[in-house]
């Protein structure tokens, strides 16, 4: 054969090819068109069924500027599949979850094993990055509240990831969940969502609150509860489209705007659900993950209050500090008696933010604008040690190891600390000490 | 040749050319004594050079002996045109007297003076409407090949500059010129080029276009070959970096080979107006425009049929949204708007200029706002084609080809998707890379890595760092310039 | 000899071949059950394959206008040069089916809903038939253009996950699974001796100035980023392997993740696709060769086609699916690999020594070299 009988005989075929297969995909429609786009699931518990809400997108003909409308549709099943096969069969269409973004998980669908819920989210390969969140609350409601936003669709996105990246410092997403449940440790966190008329998780918060309080420094009790301010972590809730916080851009943000939803809100307080080997163990309020923090490397700035300053300038002060600056290092050592050891040492940097107190002397007040330090640094390193200790000691006594201590200490020992593991049959955060030494600094512009 | 008289040389000539009514016989008695007979075309001669040169010249009184060859002192004493030769047999007559030559004939003298006062009329030098520049000379080839060749010649005053010409095409000898530069072109591609133009064995050359396709060594291919300008700054260039060119009676467009892809991608305004940074940030704009008309359509229409995954949220709204009620599928909606658009061009190139306005009016209407108002088209798709349409244009030379490969793309993204269009590119890289001109990889300098010619490839260094001709085109002469 | 690559082309068609199929499914093949000890394991193992193919440049410079098939023919016959082409052809259709499938399931599972296996095996095949038809220099100078866009896609999917991995996971070193390691390593050999291709480019390469030494640099770049990116993988998912099924999308999956982008991870992975498809040619240009070899076909297009329908018939005899091939080139199959390495490089070595031998014996006889 010519080269020139080859060249005729592949255009020949091309031509062929094109003129088979040309009539079948020409009449393709787009797939999103035919499909039910979700972007948000949430999952609750009814009787013994599940009950999965999606949040869907509704296309709206639209020749010019972007309209975006949302719906909330659910179905019920035995099981997830079961629950979403039903789904697509109500809506006529096949589903389309590469844009899903959002779970909220209903506590008590956790159940025993939180992976019984997440199976078919993980095997679906069209789901990327998953943001997950729990509720005591209906997940359904918290979906339809974010739908029905007229202005941010994306306020519940942007409460969860975005909070959570930048003030709270958690990874609330599946692919971490994952993680923790398949390591060692065993131990996974998710952040928890409640809405605005729920009054039962304060008074397990306040239970939490009040067990870290107990812990004194140097005579002078100090509180981490303190005022929220813009971006900042507090024991107010955070709440979405809350004007103070920095995640979201309206005060109607995402609060409902139906007449039953009206005078609820999402809220995203920092609070975070711990899991261990799926099942929920406790629930955790900020200031109690804020001990776990100062451990972690990857931190927020934040603001510390510190209450009952007592000096020659202040009386009973509420003094706020802004931490500017931190170098951490975390040391972990084996003791020749087999003790585990955390030598966590940090440098902090801050500026005072504010005082406030009952009685201000104008004399007094300028003094202390140059010489109040020590009083100030002494408290805040108390403060450290007493929340890293609380950390620690909450990890001992729910066996939670949400630091992945037993990663670190593999990774240095190897053998030597699975023998430790081995003696204490596995509960090897028993014997876990750990020694803080905090440097302070202020920062005098 | 058999020493004829004068009115069997009239005969004979009037049969051969059909007694067409522009062939002109002048009978007259030259130099006193001699009877003589003057052929020519009228409307390709100048008459006036015809009367005052040839015919009151031998019409003076001249001594001539009796046994003097009359023709030989006819040329030698008596007529002042420049050129003239001595010709004996009639194929060679006819064929300058085709050529705007007038024939000299005295009775039974067996030979013929030929004299050259053609005086074809052309369009005059003006610049090219294809190669406008903002900068930099203005002049552009016309169809006369004298003109072309005088257009060369008075930039390249150099002995080696070489103009080799000959009779193209059995009815119309359209006279094709090869010009290159004899101690620069490499003698095997001058070889070439002049074997492929003798092999031609034609009616007529229309135009250049002809001799491009004998040129090319792959004339079925959808890239050409060769290259081609209406400007003879940019002949002269590529004379000068070691090409060949080919100069056709009748066409303003000068041929040039070896030729490169990213030739097309250089414009006159780099090197008379733009600095370097300028010109590079524009090279690269153009390969990106080149890119973009190519397969945005595809993965436009790919994404929508295939891959929704792909596209970020607030896009997929908007294109969900604009095209919701669109009775087209995707892959219809887009070729329809593609065809449309290729019809409104093609349309443009012939429409009469007084019918211009409205027919833009109801392009831009009618096919862009009523057919999105009316919901038959989508506002995305829309932009999508006119956008790529607007980009086909950054490299004006390549637009024929970019189209078709711009509608290929589309229809494999819309049978196969990104999967297709993956493939597809390979193909064509790999199609392109296999192609030649004249022993030139046709991606030179990236495929093959040449270090030396990417100064002046997509980037381009100051004018003084190009001191080496290029090493992708053969040639024999390395240095350009000595350093400065 | 007709030199149809330059040395340029010869490093970066190794250089994609190298790396091309290594991001897909091995990652979570090796690591699942190798964890950290492997990628230690791999590296040395990468030590070992870049010493052979140094060896294997240096004979190839040593005789640049010989083709391995000569060189065999002259060290061992011809008839055992045949048998070592006819193992050759072998391993090349079983890598170019790991090729195809592990492509085919990749698109099959990130970016199509649905891909019917022969159109997507249509594509390809023609194209691989054309490109083994029009020669190497056509599939090196392509290769020349396309490999910017090709570790563009690593490097954005690499420089995006670096971030998130943490490296603490790599220790301890050993960790008491080094047995563990090699038998992982060793199941799943089929994957590795893509630079055997190196072979098929003897007497076709145009060597230039210091060609050694950039191949040398160049291909342990390429090895230390293969070794980068298994520890990168690992060190996102260390406790999740198993449920990763293509390392180079999915570890861009974790950085995606606000809505705005999208799934821009996968049209990231789309411009990898280009390496896995000039390896797929480069696999079926080495079978053709092999071919033609073997049975003195003259004609290309007769010896791709045949090459090409075999390989066709593999693939439909594993039925395109991932699980069957992994399943099969783990059987004793994948002894093949080492295999012809054993032949292939001793013979090499030999030859070398033995060149570098009779070079010495005749400069001490006064002969001169060039």
């Amino acid at each position: 054969m010519t080269k020139k009988e080859i060249r005729k005989g592949y255009l020949a075929i091309l031509i062929v090819a094109l003129i088979i297969l040309l009539p079948i995909f020409i009449a393709l429609p787009q797939q999103a068109q035919d499909r039910t786009l979700i972007l948000a699931f949430g999952i609750d518990k009814m009787q013994e069924q599940y009950e999965v809400s999606a949040q869907i997108m509704v296309p709206e003909s639209s020749q010019s500027g972007y309209k975006e409308k949302r719906e909330v549709k659910s179905s019920v099943g035995k099981t997830i599949d079961q629950a979403i096969a039903s789904l697509q069969l109500n809506e006529g269409k096949d589903i389309g979850v590469a844009h899903a973004n959002i779970l909220i998980i209903n506590e008590q669908a956790i159940g025993e094993d939180i992976n019984s819920v997440l199976d078919y989210f993980i095997r679906n390969r069209d789901i990327g990055y998953l943001t997950i969140a729990t509720t005591p609350n209906s997940a359904k409601e918290m979906l339809e509240i974010s739908a029905n936003s007229s202005s941010d669709k994306d306020s519940l996105l942007r409460l969860i990831s975005y909070n959570n990246e930048n003030i709270f410092g958690t990874d609330s997403t599946l692919n971490k969940l994952l993680f923790g449940y398949y390591s060692p440790a065993q131990t996974s966190i998710i952040s928890r969502l409640q809405l605005s008329s729920s009054s039962s998780q304060s008074s397990s918060q306040a239970s939490t609150q009040n067990s870290t309080n107990e812990q004194s420094g140097s005579g002078e009790s100090q509180s981490s509860s303190g005022e929220s301010s813009s971006g900042q972590q507090s024991s107010q809730p955070m709440t979405a489209g809350n004007s103070q916080s920095s995640g979201s851009e309206q005060s109607s943000g995402s609060s409902g705007e139906q007449s039953s939803q009206s005078s609820k809100q999402i809220l995203n307080d920092g609070s975070i659900v711990v899991l261990k080997s799926g099942k929920v163990v406790v629930t955790l309020d900020p200031l109690q993950y804020r001990g776990f923090h100062w451990l972690m490397p990857t931190k927020s700035s934040s603001f510390i209050e510190l209450n009952n300053i007592n000096n020659e300038y202040f009386k009973d002060a509420t003094v706020v500090l802004d931490i500017i600056n931190s170098k951490e290092s975390i040391e972990y050592e084996i003791t020749s008696d087999n003790i585990p050891i955390i030598k966590f040492n940090t440098e902090l940097e801050y500026s005072i933010s504010s005082i406030q107190q009952s009685e201000y002397d104008a004399d007094i007040y300028a003094e202390s604008m140059n010489d109040s330090t020590d009083v100030i640094s002494k408290a805040l390193q108390n403060l450290i040690d007493s929340e890293v200790q609380g950390a620690i000691n909450l990890s001992k006594q729910y066996q939670i190891d949400i630091l992945n201590i037993y990663d670190k200490f593999h990774q240095k020992y190897g053998k030597k600390f699975d023998k430790i593991v081995q003696f204490n049959e596995g509960d090897y955060l028993r014997d876990v000490e750990v020694y803080v030494n905090v440097k302070v600094k202020e920062n005098k512009i | 040749m058999e020493k004829f008289s004068n009115k069997q040389v009239e005969e004979k000539l009037k049969t051969i050319f059909h007694n067409s009514t522009d062939f002109k016989v002048r009978k007259f008695i030259s130099l006193q004594k001699f009877d003589t007979i003057l052929f020519f075309f009228d409307n390709i001669v100048d008459v006036k050079r015809l009367d005052k040169e040839v015919i009151e010249q031998l019409m003076q009184n001249f001594e001539v002996d009796d046994n003097a060859d009359i023709c030989k002192f006819a040329i030698e004493n008596c007529l002042t045109v420049g050129q003239s030769e001595l010709v004996d047999n009639f194929d060679d007559v006819i064929t300058k007297l085709l050529n705007g030559f007038c024939a000299l004939y005295f009775d039974k003298c067996g030979k013929f003076i030929v004299l050259d006062v053609k005086n074809f009329q052309s369009r005059s030098i003006a610049e090219p409407p294809t190669s406008a520049v903002l900068k930099g000379p203005r002049e552009g080839f016309n169809e006369s090949i004298a003109t072309n060749i005088m257009l060369l010649r008075k930039r390249l005053k150099n002995n080696d500059l070489v103009v080799s010409q000959m009779p193209v095409g059995k009815y119309s000898q359209t006279q094709v010129a090869i010009v290159y530069i004899d101690s620069i072109a490499s003698p095997e591609v001058v070889k070439k080029v002049k074997e492929k133009i003798k092999a031609i064995d034609i009616d007529g050359i229309v135009d250049s276009f002809y001799i491009e396709k004998a040129l090319e060594e792959r004339s079925y291919s959808l890239f050409q070959q060769v290259g081609s300008t209406e400007k003879p700054d940019v002949a002269m260039a590529k004379i000068l970096e070691g090409r060949v060119a080919i100069v056709v009676d009748g066409s303003p467009m000068v041929l040039t080979v070896p030729y490169l892809l990213i030739e097309d991608l250089q414009n006159s305004n780099d090197y008379y107006f733009a600095r370097a940074p300028r010109v590079t940030f524009l090279r690269f704009l153009r390969m990106f425009g080149i890119l973009i008309a190519i397969y945005l359509p595809g993965i436009y229409v790919a994404v929508q049929v295939f891959h929704y995954k792909v596209l970020p949220y607030k896009f997929l709204v908007t294109i969900t949204n604009s095209t919701l009620g669109i009775p087209f599928t995707p892959l219809i909606e887009i070729l329809f708007i593609i065809l449309l658009f290729e019809g409104l061009t093609e349309a443009s190139l012939r429409m009469p200029s007084y019918l211009g306005l409205a027919l833009s009016i109801v392009g831009a209407l009618i096919l862009g706002d009523t057919a999105v108002n009316a919901g038959l088209v989508s506002s995305p798709a829309v932009m999508i084609v006119a956008l790529t349409g607007v980009l086909l244009f950054t490299v004006p030379d390549q637009e024929a080809q970019l189209s078709i490969l711009r509608l290929v793309f589309t229809l494999i993204g819309g049978i196969l998707g990104l999967y297709g269009i993956v493939c597809a590119s390979v193909f064509l890289f790999a199609y392109l890379s296999n192609l030649d001109s004249y022993g030139t990889p046709f991606l030179a300098p990236y495929a093959p890595n040449i270090k030396e010619d990417k100064k002046d490839a997509f980037r381009r260094y100051d004018l003084r760092e190009m001191k080496y001709r290029p090493k992708s085109i053969p040639n024999q002469n390395k240095i350009r310039q000595k350093k400065l | 000899m007709i030199k149809d690559i330059t040395g340029r082309q010869a490093i970066i068609l190794m250089a994609i071949v190298m790396c091309a199929t290594k991001f897909f499914v091995l990652p979570s093949n090796l690591l699942t059950t190798g964890h950290q000890t492997v990628i230690y394991v791999m590296l040395l193992f990468f030590v070992v394959e870049f010493l052979l193919l140094l060896v294997m440049v240096r004979v190839s410079m040593l005789h640049p206008d010989k083709t391995f098939y000569e060189l065999l023919c002259d060290s061992v016959g011809v008839v055992v040069a045949k048998i070592v082409y006819v193992l050759f052809f072998v391993f090349f259709i079983f890598k170019l089916c790991i090729n195809i499938i592990e492509t085919y399931t990749f698109f099959l599972d990130t970016l199509y809903d649905e891909l019917s296996s022969v159109l997507y095996l249509l594509p390809i095949i023609l194209l691989a038939f054309y490109m083994t038809y029009i020669g190497l220099r056509s599939i090196g100078r392509s290769a020349e253009l396309l490999w910017v866009f090709v570790f563009l896609g690593l490097a954005v999917a690499l420089i995006a996950s670096i971030p998130n991995a943490d490296f603490g996971y790599m220790l301890p070193i050993f960790d008491g699974e080094v047995d563990n390691a090699i038998s992982v390593l060793s199941s799943n050999s089929l994957w590795f001796g893509d630079y055997l291709v190196y072979l098929f480019f003897f007497g076709k390469i145009k060597f230039q100035k210091n060609y050694f030494t950039k191949f040398a640099i160049v291909c342990g770049i390429v090895m230390a980023v293969i070794v980068l990116f298994m520890a990168v993988v690992y060190c996102i998912f260390p406790y999740t392997m198993g449920m990763i099924h293509y390392g180079v999308s999915d570890i861009t999956h974790i950085t995606a993740h606000i809505t705005n982008i999208g799934n821009l991870d996968w049209l990231n992975t789309t411009l990898w696709t280009f390496a896995s498809i000039i390896q797929t040619v480069i696999f079926a240009y080495c079978a053709e060769r092999c071919l033609s070899a073997v049975f003195n076909i003259k004609y290309k297009y007769i010896s791709s086609s045949i090459s090409l329908l075999i390989l066709t018939a593999v693939l439909f005899i594993l039925n395109f699916r991932l699980t069957t091939l992994i399943a099969f080139v783990q059987s004793p199959v994948r002894f093949l690999l080492p295999i012809l390495l054993f032949v292939a490089l001793n013979i090499i070595t030999v030859h070398f020594i033995c060149r570098s031998k009779q070079k010495k014996q005749n400069r001490m006889r006064g002969i001169i070299y060039d």
